[in-house]
């Protein structure tokens, strides 16, 4: 009863959440975007999104704490007035970090420098209501949710649960929340007398990145024969990227492989990010850890090295952008890797990432293909006009062929002939053993990923791009295939400064000139795409084309965080 | 013109070359440099001996190319087999250079697997070699290369590594010959063996060869593959079916694809209720 009537009470005013703010974690980018999310979706949802979730609304306060200003259309009599007595629900990250270089943080005593912690104040005026003490009962994930009174742990982990009792001296009264894991909750009851509210304490979940988020940097990595490939990453997105020395990694050119950023948020402009470390531990094992991670930046793997196979590189590991389906919303998209049965992504990161719910985990088949990952048939791009903003990619066979209809028999392509055998567009359609298996791929595989896609993601034929795709056998793969045409589906969404959105793929290399502007797979799939894009279509074709890979397979890309979960996605956390 | 000769000669006319590439002059520059075949006349005879006359020849002239394909080496491709990922040379004389590569030993399974797989990306003549190379090697993956890169050559040696690896005690190298035969242009000629791999114990064999039957429409092995409709293998069932369509659009009976239209293999109950809907139209 008394949950069902505190927690979710809509509050504004003075009793706002705060973080240390020495350090404020989010770009400016962010703190708008997610101010216009939130006003956008208070608005848009209404009563729904009004008392839907047991928090709904609590982004608005996050909003003023941010300094932006009200929705102008915001109902004018706003929301309800909270009881006297009532207090915040906190929603910060795990404190995973090392803040200070020495340790990590949550095997510390707060310090100054940690800014992870989030900050819970009893204010003075509504303790004034009462005479006698005040009591914290802290419930749930005990072991995983410290509450400190400055350094002194008073709740959670070996203090327990409560009741804390406390005599209101006529200040604030500020408590430190500190989190142990991703999405971990629990509730913190404050009574005194007949009395009662119920704050609740959550930590945020690991999201996955998706291409429709600002991206704030791009890596790649030089070796010998890639220098066109750099280069045209360099010319376009200058100090926004770094070309990763291949002589430190191995000459593991597979950056999309070892990693994946996902990042954690909380009220107040925190930010954790956290990078995927991948267990297949190639040449850029270790890259996170020498470059990137560091004060708000965590490398963690999941699951056993000496289990892994190619299903478990970060190609097969990826997220839509987001979506309503069936008329629930996912905000932060969902997340989708390729797995048949046993074969596929491993289970224990399988599970951790359905364990975090916002992004609601789907399968699809990849063992088909050699590589086996997901990144090499489909991908999401960016399109203003589209109802969605967006559209999915997909690799096609019948739109290849349609392209190839088109063209002279005659028509040269040289650089098929001595790495594919195909000297002319001739030579692909007569093979007939090679036109079969596409064909096959497409009824087996690619029509059911289609319809796969269009379920869980709630799409329709208007919103998929058919990107023009044949694949081949390739030695020693047991009859799995590879790309035959360079995958421009393996792509990469740029948004480096806000207004630009640039679209890096494969180069074709369709035609018998350089000249892309007679390439007809490069016209084919710009004009099935919105033309807002600013397209790079690079050379890839050593290195990462033969070598059974593409442009994404390449390229690592950390990108801004653009809503708050707290605010927009408790619907799909359910019970944490 | 020796057998080799011609063969070089059908090899690259089947691959065609940048000379056939026709060039707009208004769309840019060609994306291949001009190929120059060596002057030289190909050596006839074994091929250890045109190998060895190419490598000396290369040195002699090239050696720059010629220290650059000795020493390049096969990536991890992103899959994790070794792969060369750069394109050969176009110069002929290359593939002598890795099947030496290949004769010298050396190097790891993989090393070797990587280099049989190349010769199928370089432009002069390893059909002959690999028939040797094919019967010396312990390693099936190895072998399953050689077999692979048969797949380019149109010559009766690389029938011969197709049919030899068909019969191969690996049945990844039977599987792999049994995939390549559908796709190499006198693959019809091994519908024997393709009809006799049928009946392999390994379902990669089985289903690799319905496939290969049904491309190269063996009208003699339907009574075989009708057969096959029953396999424990959903991937055999699958390519019986498809291969019985391909060779006769329409000869499965409806009642088979009634019961196939039931499968627990949604790839063969999908085809079997496409089957029978174009049946019915």
């Amino acid at each position: 009863m008394i949950l069902g009537f505190a927690i979710g009470q809509r509050r504004s005013g003075s009793n706002s959440i705060e973080v240390p703010s020495h350090r404020a974690k989010l770009r400016p980018v962010m703190s708008r975007f997610t101010c216009a999310l939130v006003l956008c979706s208070v608005a848009a949802c209404g009563e729904e999104g009004g008392s839907q979730g047991p928090d709904a609304g609590t982004g608005t306060d996050a909003c003023v704490g941010s300094g932006c200003t009200p929705a102008p259309d915001a109902p004018p009599d706003g929301p309800p007035p909270p009881p006297p007595w009532s207090f915040r629900n906190v929603f910060g990250v795990a404190n995973l970090d090392d803040d200070d270089g020495a340790t990590r943080d949550w095997e510390q005593a707060p310090f100054a420098a940690d800014d992870d912690m989030a900050k819970l104040v009893l204010p003075k005026e509504t303790l004034a209501m009462v005479t006698g003490p005040v009591q914290l009962t802290l419930t749930g994930s005990l072991t995983s949710i410290r509450i400190y009174r400055a350094t002194q742990l008073v709740l959670g982990g070996t203090a327990g649960g409560g009741p804390l009792s406390i005599t209101p001296t006529g200040a604030d009264i500020e408590l430190l929340i500190e989190f142990g894991n991703y999405s971990v909750a629990g509730e913190l009851a404050i009574t005194s007398g007949t009395n009662t509210w119920i704050s609740k304490l959550q930590a945020a979940p690991l999201l996955m990145n998706h291409h429709l988020q600002p991206a704030e940097h791009v890596w790649a990595v030089r070796v010998g024969d890639n220098t066109s490939f750099i280069n045209s990453y360099q010319s376009v997105l200058g100090t926004k990227f770094t070309a990763v020395s291949g002589s430190t990694v191995g000459s593991d050119v597979w950056m999309q492989d070892e990693f994946e950023f996902g990042t954690t948020t909380g009220e107040g402009n925190q930010r954790l990010d956290v990078v995927i470390d991948s267990i297949r531990d190639r040449g850029l094992d270790g890259y996170a850890e020498s470059s990137w991670v560091g004060p708000d930046t965590i490398a963690s793997a999941w699951g056993n090295p000496a289990t892994a196979t190619s299903y478990d590189s970060f190609g097969n590991l990826e997220a839509s952008p987001p979506v309503v389906v069936n008329g629930v919303s996912y905000p932060f998209g969902k997340i989708y890797y390729g797995k048949v049965g046993t074969s596929g992504l491993n289970s224990t990161l399988g599970t951790f990432l359905a364990s975090q719910k916002v992004q609601a985990p789907f399968q699809l088949p990849t063992n088909w293909l050699c590589v086996g990952h997901v990144d090499e048939y489909s991908s999401f791009l960016p399109d203003p006009a589209s109802p969605k903003g967006f559209k999915l990619v997909i690799a096609d066979v019948p739109a290849a062929l349609a392209v190839l209809a088109t063209m002279s028999p005659t028509a040269a392509l040289p650089m098929y002939s001595q790495d594919h055998g195909y000297a002319t567009v001739g030579a692909i359609l007569n093979d007939a053993a090679l036109i079969a298996l596409n064909n096959d791929l497409q009824s087996d595989y690619l029509n059911p990923i289609i319809a796969k896609f269009k379920t869980e993601l709630g799409l329709t034929d208007a919103d998929i791009i058919k990107v023009p795709s044949l694949f081949e056998t390739v030695s020693n793969c047991g009859g799995r295939v590879a790309a035959l045409i360079p995958g421009m589906a393996n792509l990469i969404v740029a948004n480096v400064d806000g207004q630009t959105t640039h679209v890096f793929t494969a180069d074709p290399f369709f035609r018998s000139t350089t000249n892309q502007a007679t390439d007809p797979m490069i016209n084919a799939f710009k004009a099935a795409s919105s033309p807002t894009l600013q397209w790079h279509f690079i050379d890839d074709w050593n290195t990462y084309h033969l070598g059974l890979g593409e442009v994404h397979c390449g390229t690592n890309v950390r990108r801004t965080p653009t809503a708050s979960w707290w605010t927009t996605a408790q619907h799909l956390m359910g019970s944490n | 013109m020796t057998r080799h000769a011609v063969t070089l000669i059908l090899f690259l006319a089947a691959c065609g070359g940048p000379d056939d590439t026709t060039l707009d002059q208004h769309s840019g520059t060609p994306l291949k440099p001009a190929v120059t075949a060596p002057t030289r006349q190909p050596v006839s005879g074994d091929w250890r001996v045109r190998v060895a006359a190419d490598v000396a020849d290369l040195q002699a002239t090239d050696p720059d190319l010629f220290a650059q394909l000795t020493s390049v080496s096969a990536q991890r491709s992103r899959a994790g087999i070794l792969r060369f990922s750069s394109t050969p040379s176009a110069d002929p004389r290359a593939t002598s250079v890795f099947l030496d590569r290949l004769v010298r030993g050396g190097g790891s399974v993989a090393e070797r697997a990587a280099l049989g797989e190349v010769l199928g990306r370089t432009t002069g003549t390893y059909a002959d070699a690999l028939v040797d190379l094919f019967a010396s090697e312990r390693e099936a993956s190895v072998r399953s290369a050689y077999v692979h890169s048969a797949k380019r050559a149109t010559s009766e040696h690389a029938v011969t590594v197709i049919q030899r690896g068909l019969g191969d005690s690996s049945t990844e190298v039977q599987a792999e010959a049994a995939r390549v035969a559908a796709g190499h242009p006198s693959g019809a000629r091994l519908a024997t063996e393709l009809r006799a791999a049928l009946a392999s114990s390994a379902p990669e064999v089985r289903s690799e060869a319905a496939r290969s039957l049904g491309i190269l429409g063996v009208e003699t092995a339907r009574g075989e593959l009708l057969a096959r409709l029953d396999d424990g293998a959903a991937d055999v069932r699958l390519e019986a079916l498809r291969a019985l369509d391909r060779i006769t659009p329409g000869s499965v009976d409806a009642t088979r694809l009634a019961l196939l239209s039931r499968d627990s293999d949604e790839r063969i109950s999908r085809l079997a209720v496409k089957l029978a809907d174009t049946a019915v139209r």
